[in-house]
């Protein structure tokens, strides 16, 4: 005989035993693996939905609001060879509408690609022949138009300036272009259908369209904004890829030239120069440094010269290190920042003379995002010819909108031009000197009243030399990185395959929402193996008895009881799959918000079998093992007798201390209650109320613990067959508080998490509630540029309607980052920053802050802590202040109050954020809140406004709505209450709860059934007193009553002090008028929980009772 | 002496008066002792504290020289591995293993183990010394009543103890298989020279015992000269 010989005789020895613990650890490793294989299934499905969006593609140069010469990537192409592919894409954002504009879609991707992006991808790819003939759309656009092929579709698409649209001097020109195309093709996501270079869980609607073609409709000739490489031929056949990041960006920098990125170096033989300059008008700081030592320029186009009563209207002013131009100039080089120098036509015009007072005034950007009229005054210092560089129309940049004006009259600069100011010699001014400036300031006077985000210099100049041009070019060649204007290569794949790794985790999150099923599932294990174990007393006193140590006695029971665990786990490992295969199912229609409506396709590996099945034996052990441990310690005589030693004077002391400790207990879950306001709302008082239930659900089960150790001490005169029922509840008080306890925790569970249930309309019109207060939330898919507070920007937009009388807006600014809300469920290392000016919500106190880093000044706004120098946003190496939702924080970026994260703006340039405030539930969840202007200065590009909170009285929202839908149609507008949206967010936790309760139900229903085996068990071994009972006279009946008597009084116990508690916990919840607490699925938890109950009670009495009683005398 | 009992009081919670009340007794090497009494008189209760399975509340009980209440729960259980032999009324044989396991049991308490080769080898000729060679093999629900209790013997002397002590050994068994029982018990005495502590009803059991050792009331009641 060994240890191992005895163990595995046991173990099929009492295999009935053993098969009812197993059955329990079945159930939990099918939870706990099943949970694993979930996450596995999720992250899986996002893995393999990113890989299929970027299909062959790898890697991408896709630079911020910025064209490159499509000549650049063929270059590239000829350099890298056929073995690398590589396609160059026109990818800009645009609405798309059905023929008759019935049905829209927003947020449409519109590329413009050739064939080497579809090239034999796939079979049934789109043709070049169906690029060239119309438009391809992938299913999402297909199906939200609701068109097939030979439809025909209206796409608005975005029509790039030079410029943003919001900044002074770019083109009042069209900023979007109606294309009408048929539908040719519609593809699917493995024909690269939902291609996309960002991650998100929902896929994108595309539509492709002939590059050429779309360049032409832009007004983008010749311009690309993205170009996608492949792995290396090396990586397509296995092996390591060669095309790295570094490999691509060195090529990059070997092959770019200033001329790829709309830098031009002109030769101005007569101006005796070689000039740098940029059809971006303003020269990156980047290239002006690159050039080195060169004479700045910076010309603006001004409203108004005046020098008295007289005025010359719409001329331009240039500010310039006049010394240092190359050409001899007429201009004194020692402008002081308050001299002008005037030429001799305006000194004519204006009657002006040297030592006169020249005010100058200009359209500049104001903070509300519209135009404000600045002045500044100059002392007339010198009258110069218009001759040499004072005559050089050149100075003048190729203003959109301006230049390739014939008249006057034909400007459209994107500032309001009053025309009829304009006068004849202004004409004749135009037509014979074009753009030439008619007065001249200081460069540092003009960098201080014109400088932007863009830049401070229209232009450079160098001496012309020999080779100049040439030597400029290299200049810029070797000593501006493409990267600094923004040319980035980044390997998108392994983003998009981290973003799919670190997602939020299904496994973790199921497993927690399922750890109550695990834990009542384990503790019915444990139950019944020590039911088991009990019928075994005597076998463990004889093992005492001839000399086994109590460990070694304890190791072996444990040692059996392992053998069953280990065998159940493996299968409940097996049956986990089915139970991930069941949630994923659910996972699709009734609980779709908890994933965002992505798809999850069901994938386990092999990992997480493994890691289910041995944790659960790890956990099964643990539960087990000390009942096992426990009976070896007890006293051999007690074990060799039968009897059990759970008798009063045998209660620990731990035990006799929670006894008393009920109406403690009760009293601080009652005074904690008292002290909480329910009406306040929140999680914290949520979870106040929680607690205060949690505490009154242990005191009234030491109560009822307390209560039954006294019936077990002193007995209770039985009168009646109820009071012989009730003396029987305390002979085992251990059990009967097992089945109190397991009922009275498991219902107040279910019903306690119904406090977590936030009702989003409470207070929502309130400034401090999770709306801010506004009505409200518009986003739009093309920005909109103006002041949305100024009459004449509303006039132009369309938002001057009836219904938008008495709106106000707050317009915020946003760059291309990632949804960083719950509805996206890949990872987002890169969250969406959005911009605004803080002190219009500090102004209102919009919003409810969790949390926030201390305020400069008592009773200032948390917002305050977003200010930034307005003059100098980017100064100091300071991180820059960020606000966020405590959601975005908590689950996107795994941050709290102070956490930072690394960012990198259009320049590549990296910056830290810095989280300096906390907003509680709000609507802004998935963003970043940082200042306008530090946005403005990081992301230059993204001008003019995406997301527009709206204040409008309540009884015209949803006309509010549809007015500003209407009017912003072709920016790609979409206005959602604030309500809904916050709903929309708190929609998801809402799934999480149900599911919660959902499973909880489960174990609950697992409890009652653990009643049933109590009941069961326990009636078996009184069969003999029962069958006594019957021999005496009582009859068949009475015994019933008397048994299910016993049971119903557990079972009430344990519901009521479970409901009673939970009531405590809802309590807030059941003040809110529009609570969303499920009455129903409580209900029928709570009915369900009964009917199990009394079902399992009354199956398990019948069964014990049937039979003949005389036989059971005989055999006690 | 094997075993010396002194002073020896024992109570439980919920009796008027103490099981066991002032007892002293000694047990020498080789000596059979029939302990006889009235039911509840404390023979069961002096048989468990000689064994170690219980501690007495006011005196000593010292088995081959060690005061029993001085040891650990783990070194009692050492003691009645390699010291004690225990023969139950009911037999107690474990119903998954055969009758050759049964005996086999008390050599895993061992701290260091005898080969396995030697192992069976004593419990098979233990068995066929309590004659039940050739049903080695058995499960306890193959055997009868009184064959059970001769598995229960050869168990209790697997690892040689210098006492032996029996409940009631008799108590479920008819006459004839009582006799039977009682003789192998003697005859073990006789050849291995092992102290015998017999609790039992039968006056014939008692009478065939060296000493005889009477209880009342918890108390020992000396032989009428």
């Amino acid at each position: 005989m060994t240890p191992l010989r005895l163990v595995l005789r046991s173990a099929v020895h009492h295999w009935r035993a053993h098969l009812a613990v197993a059955l329990g650890v079945v159930v939990a490793a099918a939870v706990l693996t099943g949970s694993l294989v979930v996450g596995d299934s999720v992250r899986h499905s996002l893995r393999a939905q990113a890989l299929v969006r970027l299909g062959w593609v790898r890697h991408a140069l896709a630079p911020p609001g910025r064209f490159v010469r499509q000549d650049l990537v063929e270059r590239l192409s000829r350099q890298q060879g056929d073995q690398v592919r590589l396609a160059p894409l026109l990818v800009l954002r645009g609405v798309g509408a059905d023929a008759d504009g019935t049905r829209r879609a927003n947020r449409v991707q519109v590329m413009g690609v050739d064939h080497r992006f579809f090239a034999a991808e796939s079979a049934g790819g789109p043709t070049l022949a169906a690029l060239r003939g119309g438009v391809v759309l992938n299913r999402v656009l297909a199906a939200a138009l609701g068109v097939k092929v030979a439809d025909n579709v209206l796409l608005r698409v975005e029509k790039p300036g030079v410029l943003p649209r919001d900044v002074p001097l770019s083109a009042a020109a069209e900023s979007t272009v109606v294309v009408r195309l048929p539908v040719t093709a519609i593809i699917g996501p493995d024909q690269l259908g939902d291609f996309a270079l960002g991650a998100d869980a929902i896929a994108p609607a595309n539509a492709f369209v002939d590059l050429a073609t779309l360049q032409r409709r832009a007004g983008l000739d010749g311009l690309i904004n993205l170009a996608v490489w492949s792995s290396g031929p090396s990586a397509d056949q296995g092996g390591a890829d060669e095309l790295t990041v570094e490999r691509l960006t060195r090529d990059l920098r070997a092959t770019w030239t200033p001329a790829d990125s709309q830098i031009e170096i002109r030769d101005l033989p007569t101006q005796q120069a070689v000039e740098v300059r940029t059809a971006r008008i303003f020269l990156d700081p980047a290239t002006v440094t690159a050039v080195g030592r060169a004479a700045g320029v910076l010309t603006y186009f001004v409203n108004e010269l005046r020098v008295g009563g007289r005025a010359a209207p719409y001329s331009m002013v240039a500010a310039g290190d006049w010394a240092g131009m190359p050409a001899a100039a007429p201009i004194p080089g020692d402008l002081a920042d308050d001299e002008v120098a005037i030429n001799t036509w305006l000194a004519d015009d204006l009657k002006a003379k040297t030592g006169d007072a020249l005010t100058v005034k200009f359209w500049a950007l104001g903070a509300t995002g519209g135009l404000i009229e600045q002045s500044a005054s100059f002392r007339v210092r010198a009258v110069v010819p218009v001759s040499g560089l004072a005559a050089d129309r050149e100075l003048m940049p190729q203003f959109p909108g301006i230049a390739d004006a014939d008249h006057c009259r034909d400007w459209k600069p994107g500032l309001p031009v009053d025309v009829d100011r304009i006068r004849d010699q202004d004409e004749t001014w135009w037509e014979q000197h074009r753009g030439t400036p008619k007065a001249f300031i200081s460069l540092a006077a003009g960098e201080k009243l014109w400088r932007n985000r863009f830049g401070e210099r229209t232009a450079l100049r160098l001496p012309r030399v020999d080779g100049a041009a040439a030597a400029v070019a290299q200049r810029l060649a070797d000593g501006l990185d493409p990267t600094a204007l923004g040319l980035v290569i980044t390997d998108v794949r392994a983003h998009a395959l981290a973003a799919s790794g670190r997602a939020m985790d299904f496994g973790g999150l199921f497993l927690g929402l399922g750890c109550f099923l695990i834990v009542a599932a384990l503790v019915l294990a444990g139950l019944l193996m020590a039911l088991g174990l009990d019928r075994r007393r005597r076998e463990v006193g004889i093992l005492l008895a001839i000399g086994l140590r109590p460990a070694l006695v304890g190791r072996l029971l444990l040692c059996e009881v392992a053998l069953a665990v280990m065998v159940a786990s493996a299968v409940g490992a097996v049956v986990g799959g089915w139970y991930a295969r069941a949630i994923i199912a659910v996972l699709a229609g009734q609980w779709a918000g908890a994933v965002g409506g992505a798809p999850v396709q069901y994938h386990a590996t092999t990992t997480s079998f493994a890691i289910g099945v041995l944790a659960t034996v790890v956990l099964a052990v643990l539960v087990l093992w000390r009942g096992t441990r426990r009976l070896g310690r007890e006293r051999v005589r007690a074990l060799l007798a039968g009897s059990d030693a759970a008798r009063p004077g045998n209660v620990s002391t731990l035990r006799r201390w929670f006894r008393r400790s009920g109406p403690v207990l009760i009293i601080a879950g009652a005074l904690i209650g008292l002290l909480s306001d329910p009406h306040r709302g929140g999680m914290a008082v949520a979870g106040a109320y929680f607690a205060a239930g949690a505490l009154a659900l242990g005191g009234l089960i030491a109560v009822i613990d307390q209560l039954l150790a006294r019936l077990a001490g002193r007995g209770l005169p039985v009168w009646s067959l109820f009071g012989l029922a009730v003396s029987n509840l305390a002979r085992r008080p251990g059990r009967s508080l097992a089945v109190v306890g397991m009922l009275a925790c498991a219902s107040f569970l279910v019903l306690s998490i119904g406090a977590f249930r936030r009702d989003p309309l409470a207070n929502a019109t309130r400034r401090d509630s999770g709306t801010g207060g506004f009505a409200l939330v518009t986003e739009t898919t093309l920005p909109v540029a103006g002041d949305l507070a100024a009459l004449v920007d509303r006039q132009r937009l369309g938002l001057d309607v009836p219904a938008l009388k008495d709106a106000a807006f707050i317009g915020l600014r946003a760059n291309q980052g990632d949804d960083a809300s719950c509805l996206n469920l890949y990872h987002s290392p890169l969250p969406r920053l959005v911009g605004v000016d803080p002190a219009r919500l500090a102004a209102l106190s919009a919003f409810a802050f969790a949390a926030h880093a201390p305020l400069p000044a008592a009773g200032a706004s948390p917002w305050t802590l977003l200010a930034r120098d307005a003059a100098r946003p980017l100064a100091g190496d300071a991180p820059v202040p960020a606000i966020a939702d405590q959601a975005t924080l908590q689950w996107s970026l795994g941050l709290g109050l102070g956490g930072e994260l690394d960012y990198r703006d259009e320049h590549d340039r990296a910056f830290r954020l810095r989280i300096v405030g906390v907003l509680a539930d709000s609507v802004m969840q998935g963003n970043l809140i940082i200042d306008e202007g530090v946005l403005a200065a990081r992301f230059p590009s993204q001008g003019g406004y995406r997301l527009l909170l709206v204040d409008v009285p309540a009884a015209s929202t949803d006309l509010a709505a549809a007015a500003i839908d209407n009017a912003l149609a072709d920016y790609g507008s979409r206005s959602l209450r604030a309500t809904d949206r916050l709903a929309a967010f708190l929609a998801v936790e809402r799934t999480y709860l149900d599911i919660f309760q959902t499973l909880g139900g489960l174990a609950l229903l697992l409890g009652s059934f653990g009643v049933g085996v109590l009941v069961l068990r326990g009636v078996l071994e009184r069969r003999g007193e029962l069958a006594a009972l019957r021999a005496i006279g009582f009859r068949g009946s009475a015994l019933r009553r008397l048994l299910i008597g016993e049971h119903l009084v557990l079972l009430a116990l344990g519901l009521v002090a479970g409901v009673v508690a939970g009531l405590v916990a809802v309590y807030p919840a059941l003040l809110a008028p529009t609570a969303q607490t499920p009455w129903r699925l409580l209900g029928a938890t709570a009915a369900a929980i009964v009917v199990s109950g009394v079902g399992w009670i009354g199956l398990s009495t019948w069964w014990a009772l049937r039979g003949d009683a005389l036989a059971s005398l005989r055999s006690e | 002496m094997i075993a010396v009992l002194e002073s020896v009081t024992k109570s439980y919670p919920g009796l008027d008066r103490p099981v066991l009340d002032g007892v002293s007794a000694t047990i020498a090497a080789g000596e059979t002792i029939a302990v006889v009494g009235p039911s509840g008189c404390g023979k069961s209760t002096l048989l468990n504290l000689l064994g170690g399975l219980d501690t007495p509340d006011v005196g000593r009980v010292l088995l081959g020289g060690l005061d029993l209440s001085a040891q650990s729960t783990d070194a009692l259980a050492g003691l009645r591995a390699q010291t004690v032999g225990f023969v139950f009324q009911d037999h107690h044989l474990l119903p998954q293993c055969s009758a050759v396991e049964n005996v086999l049991l008390p050599v895993l308490a061992l701290p260091v183990r005898p080969t396995r080769a030697e192992s069976q080898a004593r419990a098979r000729d233990l068995l066929a010394a309590v004659g039940l060679a050739g049903k080695e093999d058995r499960r306890p629900s193959a055997l009868s009543g009184g064959e059970r209790q001769r598995v229960a013997v050869a168990r209790a002397l697997i690892n040689r103890p210098r006492l032996l002590l029996a409940d009631e050994p008799t108590g479920a068994l008819d006459q004839a298989t009582a006799s039977a029982l009682a003789d192998l018990l003697l005859r073990l005495n006789q050849e291995h020279g092992i102290a015998l502590v017999v609790v039992t009803h039968s006056p014939a059991l008692a009478a065939r015992l060296g000493r005889r050792l009477e209880l009342r009331a918890g108390r020992v009641v000396e032989p009428a000269a």
